[in-house]
C-alpha cells in the first residue's frame, strides 16, 4: 500500500453519510412538535369520544332514570329531547361536537345553570389547588431526593439510606384522604390553626394542598434519589469529575440536566395522577372545586355536569402530558432527534 | 460466587405476614363479630372505654368490631379489582406480545394512549354509567388500572422473548407453547407477582378512596372507606373513631406494599445488596512488608508520574486480598507505559488511581503519587486544579464519556474555563484547535453538535481533544480503542502515537490486549491479580524475551494474523484468576502455572531485577520463557 | 426462478455445500418501514469446513447469522440448508428442520436460561418434545466431556459458571442438537484472551472429530484467520471479497487491506499499522449506505484521491471470481473495479 493520503484530504465530506450538523431550531423540532401534536389531537378525539357515550351507554333509558317511574310521558319526551336522544347515534355525536366546538356544554338538568358557567366558578379553585400541590411536590421531593443521593454517594451511610427508603414508603402509602383527615384533626380541629373548610383563600387551601402532595412527594423524593444515584454512577460524571469542578458545577450542569430527563420520563405518571387526588381531596376538605362537583352530579345523574368535568379532567391532563414531553424534548436533544429515526 | 440459597427480605415476610392475617380476618371476622357489629346502644360517639376499644359511632355500634367486620368486603372488592385489573393487564399484554407484528404496534399505540388518561376519569365516568354500588366502582377501578398493567406486561414480555436463550430455545426445535410455558412465563412468573401486589395495594387505596367520596359502597353496607367518611363527620366530636379504619386502610396498603417491594428485592438476581462499611481510611492496606518493586525503582525525578507502593483495597476488613498490591512504576516525559493484564487484574484501578478518579468507597494508599514532582496524593488546595490541568484522561466508551444532555463544545472547553479563566472565545478557539490536532473533521460545526450526533470514533478523538485542552504533562488512556472498530481502533493508536511524539506528553496506555499494548507502548507492566508481575521493554516483548510465565501465556494465547499460524495451536490458558473475595497465599499464578514449585504455593515471589533489564516476580523463571509452556 | 437464481441453486446440490445463502437481503421492520441493511448475499459453506464472516460493526454480520438461522425472514432470494429450502419452510417442517443449524450466540450471560440447570438446558436441546428420557443422562455427560466439563455440573445453575464455561456450555447445548451446521456468532469477544483460546481450540478439535460444518462470525481477523477454511469479507451490508483464508495475506479489495492493516501487529510496530487516516466513511448508515461502491468515500484507491475513478461512484462492483497465482486453484471474487493484486480475472466457471 503506497498511497499516502494528504493531510487536507481530510475534512472533506464523506460519502454523504457522515453524521450532518443539526442544530436546535431546525427541521427535527417541528418535526418532533407536529409529531407530539398529532397524538395530542387523537387524545382530545378519544377523549371527546369517551364523554360522548357516557350518556349513550347507561343501561336503560337514561331520561327515564333522569325523571324517575312516576313521571308522564310529555316530561319523558321532554327530557329525551334535551338529551337529544331522539336522533339516530351518528347525528347525536355530530350534534355534541359541534356544541363543544361552539363552548356549548349543555345545562346542568339540577340547576339548569349552563356548564361552563359552574366550570368557570369551580375550575379554578381547582387550578389552584393542584398546581399548588404539584409545586410543593417539586419544591420538596425534588431536593430532598437528589439531596440524599448525593449524600449517599459522598459517604455511604447505611442507616441514613434504609431510614430515608422507609419514610418514603410509609409516605407514599398514606391515600390523600387518610392524610386529610389527619390533617383537618391536627391543624383544624386541635391546634385550631387552619379552617378545615377547604376554598380558594390562602389559608383554606394549605392543607388541602398538603394532603394532595403528601404521597406523591414521597414517591417523587424516592424516583428523584434512585435516578440520581444512577447518574451519579454514569461514565460521563467521572469525565466530569476529572475535570474538579466546583461540587455546585458537577450538579447543577452535569447532574441535574440528567436527572430532570429520566425523572420526568417516570414521573410524568405521577403529575397525571395529582389530578386524581385533586378529586378525592376536594371531598375531605368540601372545596368548591370541580372534584366535589363531579361526585354530586353522579349521585344526582346529572349528566351534562358529568361530561364537561370529565372532559376538563381529561383535557388537563393531556395538556400535563404534553408539557412534560416538550420540557424532556428542551432538556434531552435526544428526544427529539430521536423522532426522525422512528 | 453467588450462593443459591439467597436471604429473604425482612419486607417480604413482614408483608406476607400481615396479608394473611388480614385474609384470615376477612374470612372469620363477620362470623364472629357479625351480630355485635350491628348491635346498636346508647353510647352514642362514645371515646375509648374497655367495652369499646375504638369508639362507638353516631348510631351507638362499636367501631372496632365494625372495622373488623368491614375487613370482608373491603378485601374481597380489593381482590375482585386487582383480579381484574392485572388480569386484563396481563392478557391484554400478553395477547399484544404474542400477535403479529401488525396487531403489536397497534395494540401498543391504544395501550399509549389509554395510559395518557389519568385512571381517576375512567373510573368516574364508569361510576357515572352505572350508578354508585360495589359493582361498578369495582369494575371501574379495575378497568382503569388496566392500561398501566398491560404496558408492563408488554414490556416484561417483549424483554424476555428476545433474550438470547429465547431465541436459542427456539432453534433449537422447541413448539411455541412450550417454549412459553418452559422459557417465558418461567421468567415473567416473579415480576407478575411484584405487580399484583402492587396492584393489590392501588386497589385497596383507590377503592377505599372511591368509598370515602359516596361513589363506592352505598349504605347500608360499608366498607374502610365508608367507615373512615363517617367518621370524618363526626371528627370534631369523636376523633377516635377514624382511627379504626383510617389504620386499616393504611396497614393493608403498606403490608402489600411491602410485600412487592420484598419480592422485588427477592427476586432481584444479584440478591440483597451489601453495602460495605466505610471507616477512616488505613494505610495499612494488606502490602506486605517485602515491598520490593518500590525498593528496585531508583527515584526518578525526571518522571512525569511517580507512584510508589499504591495499594487499593475494596475496604480495610475485607477477607479478600487488596485489589491492587503495592504497584510501583515512573513514566517519563514522551514515554508511552503499557499496562496490560485480564479483567480484574487492576490496571483500570491503578490508572483510575492514579489520576484520583477511584470510586467512594474504595480505599487506597501510596507511598508516594505525585506528577510533576508535586505530591498529589492529598486534598491540598492546589491538588484539584492541578489533577485537572496536569493530567488527560480518556475512557473506555466514547459513547457514554459525553453528557448526553450538553453540546459537545461547552464539554471539551470547561476545564480551561473553570481553572485557567479562559473567556468564552478564547477557550472555544483552542477546542476547535485541539479537535483539528486530534484530526475530527469540521471542528466548528461538532462543538455546537450533541454527542449522540458523532460517531463512535468522532466521539473518542473528541475526548482525546478534550483531555489535551490544557496541555496536560501526562495522559491517561483507559482502554481507549476496546470499544471501536479495528480500523478506527488503528487511526486512534496512531493519534495517540503522535500526540506523544510531538507533545513530549508522557501516555499510560490501559488495555487488556497485549498486541495493542506491544505497538504502541515503549514499556509494559504486566499485571495480575493485583500486582505487577513483570515489566519490560517493548522490544524485549515484540520478541517474545519474556520472563514471567503469565506473560508467556498472554503471547502464546492470541492468536496472530500470519499465514502459519493455523497450524500452530494457540496456548490457553487454564483455570482462572483468584476472585476479588479470596485471600491471595504465595503466587496468585501458582494454580495456573505450569512451572509452578512448592515454594511458588508457599511464598509470594518478590520482583527482581533480570539480566536483560526489566524486572519480573517469580520464583522459577530468571531469563526468557520461549517454548517452555508449548512442551508442557 | 430467475436464471441468476437457479445456477447457484444448482450448484448448491451438486458441491454439497452444506449450507448456502443465494441472493440474500434482509433487514428490519415491517411494510413500508422496512429497510434492509444486508443485500444480495451469494455464499456457499462446503460440508465440513469453516466458512469465518469478517465484518465491523454495522456491517451486517449478525443480521446475516439471524437470517441464516431463520430468525428473521430474508426479504429477497433463498437460503439453502443440505437438500431443503429453508428460507420457505413455515410451521412444523420449519421447526423440524431448524434443528440442523444452530447458533451460539455471543453473550455467554443471556444465552442461558438464568432458571434452569445444566442439565435441563441440554436435556431441551437433545429432546425438545419430551419423549425418551432413556439414553438423555449418559447424552448430556458424554455432552459434558466434550466441552471439557465434570459430568458432575449438570445439576447447577448457569449463574454458577464463569463466562469461558458458559461458552463451553453453549457450545454443549448446540452440539446436542447434532446439526449439520453451526453458526457461531462472536463467540469470544466476550472472553479475556486466555479464555478465548481454550473456547477457540474446543470448537477446532470439535469440528476435527466430527467434520460439522461452520460459520464462524468474527471481527477479529486473527481469529478469522486462526479458525477458518475460507473468509467473507462485509461492509455496509455487502460481500466485498471471499474465498480462501489465505486471501487476507494478499488481499484484492482495497477494505480486506485496510481491515489486514488495521490489525496491531506487534512484530511491525507503530510502522505497520495502516499510515493513512481517513474518516470519511465512518458512521456511514447501512440502512442508507453510499452509491457506487459503498467503500470509495474512504478508499484510498477511489475516486476521492484519483480523478480517474469516478466510476466508482457511479457504478457498483459486481463481486466477481479472480483465481491467484499460487497455483491452487482457489476460488476467491472480490466486489472491486480496481482490484489490487495482479492476478487473472476469471469469466465465470
Amino acid at each position: 500500500m503506497t498511497s499516502i493520503i494528504p493531510a487536507s484530504a481530510h475534512g472533506a465530506p464523506g460519502g454523504g453519510a457522515a453524521v450532518a450538523p443539526r442544530v436546535r431550531g431546525g427541521a427535527p423540532w417541528s418535526a418532533f412538535l407536529l409529531r407530539r401534536l398529532g397524538g395530542v389531537a387523537v387524545l382530545v378525539a378519544v377523549l371527546v369520544l369517551m364523554t360522548f357515550l357516557i350518556v349513550r351507554l347507561v343501561p336503560g333509558d337514561p331520561a327515564r332514570n333522569l325523571v324517575g317511574l312516576t313521571a308522564s310521558t310529555e316530561q319523558l319526551q321532554a327530557v329525551r329531547s334535551q338529551l337529544g336522544l331522539e336522533d339516530s347515534l351518528g347525528q347525536q355525536l355530530v350534534n355534541y361536537v359541534g356544541n363543544l366546538v361552539s363552548g356549548g356544554l349543555g345545562d346542568s338538568f339540577v340547576t339548569s345553570q349552563p356548564v361552563s358557567r359552574l366550570l368557570g366558578e369551580r375550575l379554578p379553585v381547582t387550578a389552584e389547588l393542584a398546581g399548588l400541590a404539584l409545586a410543593i411536590v417539586i419544591v420538596v421531593g425534588f431536593p430532598a431526593g437528589m439531596g440524599m443521593a448525593a449524600w449517599q454517594h459522598k459517604r455511604r451511610v447505611r442507616w441514613g439510606d434504609s431510614a430515608f427508603t422507609t419514610v418514603t414508603s410509609l409516605g407514599g402509602a398514606m391515600p390523600e384522604y387518610v392524610t386529610g383527615t389527619v390533617l383537618i384533626y391536627l391543624f383544624a380541629l386541635k391546634f385550631d390553626l387552619l379552617p378545615a373548610q377547604g376554598g380558594a383563600a390562602p389559608s383554606e387551601i394549605i392543607l388541602p394542598a398538603l394532603s394532595v402532595a403528601f404521597a406523591p412527594m414521597a414517591i417523587f423524593a424516592r424516583l428523584v434519589r434512585n435516578e440520581t444515584s444512577a447518574v451519579l454512577g454514569k461514565e460521563y460524571i467521572t469525565t466530569a469529575v476529572s475535570k474538579r469542578l466546583p461540587s455546585w458545577r458537577l450538579y447543577l450542569t452535569h447532574v441535574l440536566p440528567n436527572v430532570v430527563t429520566s425523572t420526568l420520563t417516570l414521573g410524568g405518571l405521577l403529575l397525571v395522577a395529582l389530578l386524581g387526588g385533586t378529586v378525592i381531596t376536594e371531598n375531605v376538605f368540601n372545596v368548591p372545586g370541580i372534584g366535589t362537583a363531579v361526585v354530586n352530579a353522579i349521585l344526582q345523574s346529572d349528566y351534562p355536569v358529568i361530561q364537561g368535568i370529565i372532559l376538563v379532567l381529561g383535557l388537563l391532563a393531556i395538556a400535563i402530558t404534553f408539557a412534560v414531553d416538550i420540557v424532556l424534548g428542551l432538556v434531552d436533544p435526544r428526544t427529539v432527534s430521536a423522532v426522525r429515526s422512528q | 460466587m453467588t450462593t443459591s440459597k439467597r436471604r429473604k427480605p425482612f419486607a417480604l415476610w413482614l408483608g406476607a405476614a400481615l396479608l394473611l392475617a388480614l385474609s384470615v380476618l376477612a374470612v372469620v371476622a363477620p362470623i364472629i363479630w357479625g351480630d355485635s357489629a350491628a348491635a346498636l346502644s346508647s353510647e352514642v360517639r362514645g371515646g375509648p372505654s374497655a367495652e369499646h376499644l375504638l369508639g362507638t359511632d353516631p348510631l351507638g355500634r362499636d367501631v372496632l368490631d365494625r372495622t373488623l367486620v368491614a375487613a370482608r368486603l373491603t378485601l374481597a372488592m380489593a381482590a375482585v379489582t386487582t383480579l381484574i385489573a392485572v388480569g386484563g393487564g396481563i392478557v391484554l399484554g400478553a395477547t399484544i406480545v404474542v400477535a403479529g407484528r401488525r396487531v403489536r404496534g397497534l395494540g401498543e399505540r391504544l395501550i399509549d394512549l389509554m395510559i395518557a388518561y389519568p385512571p381517576i376519569i375512567v373510573a368516574l365516568s364508569i361510576t357515572a354509567i352505572f350508578r354508585p354500588s360495589v359493582g361498578s366502582v369495582v369494575v371501574a377501578i379495575g378497568l382503569a388500572f388496566v392500561p398501566q398493567f398491560a404496558r408492563l406486561t408488554n414490556t416484561l414480555a417483549s424483554s424476555v422473548s428476545s433474550k438470547d436463550y429465547v431465541v436459542v430455545a427456539r432453534l433449537v426445535g422447541l413448539r411455541p407453547t412450550r417454549l412459553l410455558f418452559r422459557h417465558v412465563i418461567p421468567n415473567l412468573a416473579g415480576p407478575l407477582l411484584v405487580l399484583t401486589s402492587v396492584g393489590f395495594a392501588s386497589a385497596i387505596i383507590t377503592l377505599s378512596g372511591l368509598s370515602f367520596i359516596g361513589l363506592g359502597v352505598q349504605e347500608p353496607s360499608y366498607d374502610w372507606g365508608r367507615l373512615l367518611a363517617q367518621a370524618l363527620q363526626d371528627l370534631g366530636v369523636n376523633p377516635i373513631e377514624a382511627f379504626g379504619p383510617g389504620i386499616a386502610i393504611l396497614i393493608t396498603g403498606l403490608a402489600a406494599g411491602l410485600l412487592g417491594d420484598g419480592l422485588n428485592q427477592f427476586l432481584d438476581p444479584r440478591g440483597p445488596v451489601r453495602r460495605r462499611r466505610r471507616r477512616r481510611a488505613a494505610t495499612s492496606g494488606g502490602a506486605d512488608a517485602r515491598t520490593p518493586h518500590a525498593a528496585l525503582l531508583a527515584p526518578a525525578p525526571d518522571a512525569v508520574v511517580s507512584v510508589r507502593d499504591l495499594t487499593i483495597a475494596a475496604s480495610p476488613e475485607s477477607v479478600g486480598a487488596p485489589l491492587v498490591r503495592g504497584v510501583s512504576l515512573d513514566v517519563r516525559a514522551g514515554e508511552i507505559l503499557g499496562i496490560v493484564g485480564e479483567s480484574g487484574s487492576g490496571k483500570s484501578l491503578t490508572a483510575m488511581a492514579i489520576a484520583r478518579l477511584l470510586a467512594p468507597g474504595l480505599h487506597w494508599s501510596a507511598e508516594t503519587l505525585s506528577i510533576n514532582g508535586a505530591d498529589v496524593s492529598d486534598a491540598r488546595e492546589q491538588t484539584p486544579v492541578r489533577l485537572a490541568t496536569d493530567v488527560g484522561v480518556v475512557f473506555q466508551d466514547p459513547s457514554s464519556c459525553f453528557n448526553p444532555a450538553r453540546h459537545v463544545g461547552p464539554q471539551i472547553t470547561e476545564v480551561a474555563r473553570v481553572h485557567q479563566g479562559l473567556s468564552k472565545r478564547a477557550a472555544n478557539e483552542l477546542a476547535i484547535e485541539r479537535l483539528r490536532e486530534a484530526r475530527v473533521s469540521s471542528p466548528e460545526v461538532r462543538m455546537r453538535q450533541y454527542p449522540h450526533e458523532l460517531s463512535g470514533g468522532m466521539r473518542q478523538r473528541a475526548m482525546i481533544a478534550m483531555a489535551l485542552l490544557t496541555s496536560p504533562s501526562l495522559l491517561i488512556a483507559d482502554e481507549p480503542t476496546t470499544a471501536l472498530d479495528v480500523t478506527v481502533q488503528a487511526d486512534v493508536l496512531q493519534l495517540l502515537h503522535r500526540i506523544s511524539t510531538t507533545r513530549n506528553m508522557a501516555i499510560v496506555l490501559i488495555s487488556h490486549d497485549i498486541k495493542v499494548v506491544s505497538t504502541l507502548c515503549h514499556r509494559v507492566c504486566v499485571m495480575y491479580a493485583g500486582r505487577i508481575v513483570e515489566e519490560l521493554t517493548v522490544e524485549d516483548l515484540r520478541e517474545g524475551r519474556v520472563c514471567h510465565p503469565y506473560t508467556r501465556a498472554l503471547l502464546d494465547a492470541a492468536p496472530r494474523l500470519e499465514p502459519s499460524a493455523r497450524q500452530v495451536p494457540l496456548i490457553p490458558l487454564p483455570g482462572r484468576p483468584p476472585q476479588p473475595d479470596q485471600p491471595i497465599v504465595g503466587c496468585a499464578f501458582a494454580d495456573r502455572c505450569p512451572l509452578v514449585t512448592d515454594r511458588c504455593r508457599q511464598e509470594d515471589p518478590a520482583l527482581r531485577a533480570l539480566p536483560r533489564g526489566g524486572v519480573a516476580a517469580c520464583h522459577v523463571s530468571t531469563g526468557p520463557l520461549e517454548d517452555l509452556l508449548v512442551t508442557q | 426462478m430467475s436464471p441468476s437464481e437457479a445456477a447457484p441453486v444448482l450448484r448448491h446440490q451438486a458441491d454439497g455445500f452444506a449450507l448456502s445463502a443465494v441472493g440474500v437481503s434482509a433487514g428490519y421492520g415491517g411494510g413500508r418501514r422496512s429497510r434492509d441493511v444486508l443485500h444480495d448475499i451469494d455464499l456457499s459453506v462446503p460440508a465440513g469446513q469453516t466458512l469465518g464472516i469478517v465484518g465491523e460493526s454495522g456491517s451486517g454480520k449478525s443480521t446475516l447469522a439471524r437470517a441464516l438461522v431463520g430468525q428473521l425472514r430474508p426479504s429477497a432470494g433463498k437460503i439453502l440448508l443440505g437438500d431443503v429450502e429453508i428460507s420457505a419452510l413455515r410451521g412444523r417442517r420449519l421447526r423440524e428442520n431448524r434443528r440442523r443449524i444452530q447458533l451460539i450466540p455471543q453473550d455467554p450471560y443471556a444465552s442461558l436460561d438464568p432458571r434452569m440447570t445444566i442439565r435441563r438446558a441440554l436435556y431441551e436441546a437433545i429432546d425438545p418434545q419430551g419423549r425418551r428420557p432413556a439414553q438423555a443422562a449418559a447424552r448430556i455427560s458424554e455432552l459434558l466431556a466434550t466441552v471439557s466439563l465434570d459430568p458432575d455440573v449438570a445439576s447447577r445453575y448457569p449463574h454458577e459458571f464463569s463466562g469461558g464455561q458458559r461458552q463451553r456450555i453453549a457450545i454443549a447445548r448446540a452440539l446436542a442438537v447434532q446439526p449439520e451446521v453451526i453458526i457461531a456468532d462472536e463467540v469470544t469477544s466476550a472472553l479475556d484472551s486466555s479464555v478465548q483460546a481454550e473456547v477457540l481450540n474446543l470448537l477446532r478439535s470439535i469440528q476435527a472429530r466430527t467434520a460439522i460444518t461452520m460459520l464462524f462470525i468474527t471481527h477479529d481477523l486473527s481469529v478469522a484467520n486462526y479458525m477458518c477454511d475460507e473468509v467473507a469479507v462485509l461492509y455496509l451490508g455487502r460481500l466485498v471479497e471471499k474465498g480462501s483464508s489465505r486471501l487476507l495475506f494478499s488481499p484484492d479489495h482495497p477494505y480486506t487491506r485496510r481491515l489486514v492493516d488495521s490489525i496491531p501487529n506487534p512484530r511491525a510496530g507503530l510502522s505497520g499499522l495502516s499510515a493513512p487516516e481517513i474518516t470519511g466513511g465512518e458512521g456511514a448508515d447501512p440502512a442508507n449506505p453510499p452509491a457506487g461502491c459503498a467503500f470509495h468515500p474512504r478508499c484510498p484507491n477511489g475516486p476521492r484521491l484519483r480523478d480517474d475513478r469516478e466510476r466508482c461512484i457511479t457504478e457498483r462492483p459486481e463481486l466477481l471470481p479472480r483465481w491467484d497465482d499460487t497455483g491452487d486453484g482457489d476460488h476467491r471474487s472480490a466486489a472491486c473495479h480496481f482490484p489490487l493484486s495482479e492476478v487473472r480475472a476469471g469469466l465465470g466457471d
